[in-house]
């Protein structure tokens, strides 16, 4: 191909040959934003504090910060990997050095072996443990934490374990069980009634990672010696906990808070136990001095006898199919036609709002494999003058679109939602009806979409008159 | 060879030219640019998501080119941008905001295929001792006349970006190299070994489309 340059008249039909391929390479389709995308971003864009880059000038942008949450990663699966990843991410720094309790060591040497220990399950025996893990929202947080996780471990070593977590929505929907199974490379999740068979990261994580991960931030970073370590020191003795002796740990306030995890911005106390430096009970506090983070330990034993099926790995349900991401439908009649139940449409539209663009959002059935079936789906209200003002997205309850926090409005006797406004100019009500999660905007971009605001009164009124 | 270069490198001038925002833009276009960049330095969100508006079409086509999924496309734009704007402080405008802006794009979106390739991949427990090449070979993918996205997609990520840049974007191999970190001959031949594989699949797809 190089020889082909060296002639002039080759060198014309290269160029034109490059052209014609970026010709094409720029005519490939490209999806839209997601709905809500610009709203979740400037969101998140709202609880990000600029920071000089100054190590690295004019180079690209890796600060030393640890991937928030996805914006609408609320699904079962990917806030266990997500939880994990964010801690395992927080403990990538923290060496583990061999420490025997018995000896003198710094408060900061426990604190990183306590950490590595969570993580990695170095020198643990085999045991049986549950624990209830309570988490507080402090500050917005695009993927708001479980506010209660109550966890029972069964552990043999870090590649051989069974971890049932009772999670409660962050939105008080309700509560999910997952059940993850590690045995050997692979790892099983069953989450309502759908096993996934995933291949384990590496060594993988532990299951105690999974859901503390402000606490195990914390922990890690009063082990390091960096500028945004906190202070770290010894509190003596604690209490026994299920028989177990404790030692207490006590971290200081974070130099560098996070937007991210604010519950780990305070200070910590941690009872760990003294054998092993496995948490067993902690408190964490996050702004205003607020606990956040509670963590407690109901019951442990050590090498228990565990049965042989305890860790055998479940059948993998088909493989979810591949879907478009989004489909337009020409009216109200063929988006009912779409759906499997009847859809939630306003019955009637104020400020002579009319009906513009439809769109679909194909998702993979948990049932047959192969099937795609349109569960969420958004309309554009049109204002007088033809321009998107108002825009309903919906979907089934359990979606993991983001719960933006704000004021509760009653929309009718016995209906109530959420109101939130944000300073681009957008509003967002949202609220749960009839199983489905159902949010009107108004100002702002949503799907590439701008929209002009109407007064929040008006998608009270929209929302008021929804029916089947 | 007579010019390392070649006749079909681009320089800023000639994406200019073309009026690819990546490479090279209107005077107009960079005066809004600068202003945007000095109201979101002071933590002007608003401007902020202007400033990113300009190059949102390129960088999702990026991420979603190198991704292939458009949820992962958005949540990698989201924590692109986040970084983005975390790090504004640190930007000095001695690279194209653009240009930098790109660079963030690509470091999250190869992040997140380096996490994909390292563990969370579905397989079924029989296939599980039995895994095929996840990349097929792009020769072989190109001959069997899949289309255009499809052979761009059988390329590897790096390889795909670079073709991406320069022959969708216009950007000048200077720029690309600098977004993908690589010294300049390599963009050279990434491009080389992308073009011909891309051309063999636009030409056997032609065919096909020609004797149907």
């Amino acid at each position: 191909m190089s020889g082909d340059r060296e002639h002039p008249q080759r060198n014309r039909a290269a160029g034109e040959r490059d052209e014609i391929l970026g010709a094409a390479l720029r005519s490939l389709e490209v999806p839209a934003h997601r709905p809500r995308f610009h709203a979740e971003l400037r969101a998140r864009l709202g609880t990000a504090v600029p920071e000089p880059d100054t190590t690295r000038p004019d180079g690209p942008a890796r600060p030393d910060w640890n991937p928030p949450p996805r914006g609408r990663a609320r699904h079962r699966l990917r806030w266990t990997i997500g939880l994990a990843a964010a801690a395992a991410v927080a403990l990538a720094a923290a060496v583990a050095v061999p420490l025997s309790v018995n000896a003198p060591a710094s408060a900061a040497a426990i604190a990183r072996h306590a950490a590595a220990t969570a993580r990695t399950g170095a020198g643990l025996p085999p045991f049986e443990l549950t624990e209830v893990t309570t988490t507080a929202p402090a500050g917005f947080q695009p993927e708001p934490p479980p506010p209660r996780v109550t966890q029972h471990i069964e552990y043999t070593g870090p590649s051989r374990w069974r971890d049932e977590s009772i999670i409660t929505e962050p939105s008080r929907e309700g509560t999910q069980t997952i059940t993850q199974i590690r045995n050997g490379p692979l790892i099983a999740s069953v989450a309502a009634g759908r096993v996934t068979i995933t291949r384990a990261a590496g060594r993988g994580e532990v299951p105690l990672a999974a859901w503390q991960g402000a606490a195990l931030r914390k922990l890690a970073a009063a082990g390091s010696a960096g500028r945004c370590a906190p202070s770290v020191s010894l509190g003596g003795n604690g209490p026994l906990i299920d028989g177990r002796a404790t030692l207490v740990l006590r971290a200081g306030p974070s130099p560098c808070p996070s937007a991210d995890m604010p519950q780990a911005n305070g200070p910590a106390t941690y009872w760990l136990d003294k054998q092993t430096l496995l948490v067993l009970r902690a408190v964490l506090h996050g702004p205003g001095n607020r606990i956040s983070q509670t963590i407690r330990v109901t019951y442990l034993r050590y090498h228990p006898t565990f049965p042989a099926s305890t860790f055998r790995l479940p059948k993998p349900s088909p493989k979810p199919a591949a879907c478009p991401p989004v489909t337009s439908l020409p009216d109200l009649a063929a988006l009912r036609n779409a759906l499997g139940s009847p859809p939630l449409i306003p019955a009637s539209l104020p400020d002579r709002l009319q009906v513009g663009p439809i769109a679909a959002q194909p998702t993979s059935g948990t049932g047959t494999a192969g099937r795609c079936k349109i569960t969420a789906f958004t309309i554009t209200y049109r204002n007088p003058a033809g321009h998107p003002a108002v825009q309903l997205y919906e979907a089934p309850r359990a979606s993991p679109a983001v719960r933006f926090p704000g004021r509760a409005v009653t929309i009718r006797p016995g209906l109530t939602g959420t109101l939130s406004a944000g300073t681009g100019g957008w509003a967002i009500l949202w609220w749960n009806q009839d199983g489905r999660y159902c949010a009107l905007q108004s100002g702002g971009i949503t799907a590439g979409v701008h929209l002009t605001r109407v007064p929040a009164a008006v998608l009270i009124q929209i929302a008021a008159s929804m029916r089947r | 060879m007579a010019s390392a270069s070649g006749a079909n490198e681009r320089t800023g001038e000639e994406a200019s030219k073309r009026g690819d925002r990546a490479a090279g833009q209107k005077p107009e276009e960079m005066a809004v640019e600068t202003h945007l960049l000095a109201r979101a330095r002071t933590g002007d969100l608003e401007a902020f998501v202007q400033l990113i508006g300009l190059h949102d079409r390129a960088l999702r086509a990026l991420a979603y080119r190198l991704l292939e999924d458009p949820q992962q496309m958005d949540d990698a734009l989201q924590e692109a941008y986040l970084k983005a704007f975390r790090s504004l402080g640190g930007f000095e405008g001695r690279s194209a905001f653009g240009s930098w802006l790109h660079r963030i794009v690509y470091n999250v979106c190869m992040d997140q295929l380096r996490q994909r390739s390292s563990g969370g991949r579905y397989l079924s427990l029989a296939d599980a001792d039995d895994m095929p090449d996840p990349m097929p070979d792009p020769g072989e993918v190109a001959a069997q006349r899949l289309d255009l996205a499809a052979a761009l997609a059988s390329l590897p990520p790096k390889m795909r970006a670079t073709v991406l840049l320069v022959d969708a974007e216009g950007m000048d191999y200077q720029t690309a190299a600098q977004v993908l970190a690589v010294p300049v001959g390599t963009v050279r031949s990434r491009l080389s070994q992308a073009r011909g594989l891309l051309r063999r699949a636009l030409s056997e797809d032609k065919r096909g489309h020609d004797r149907s």
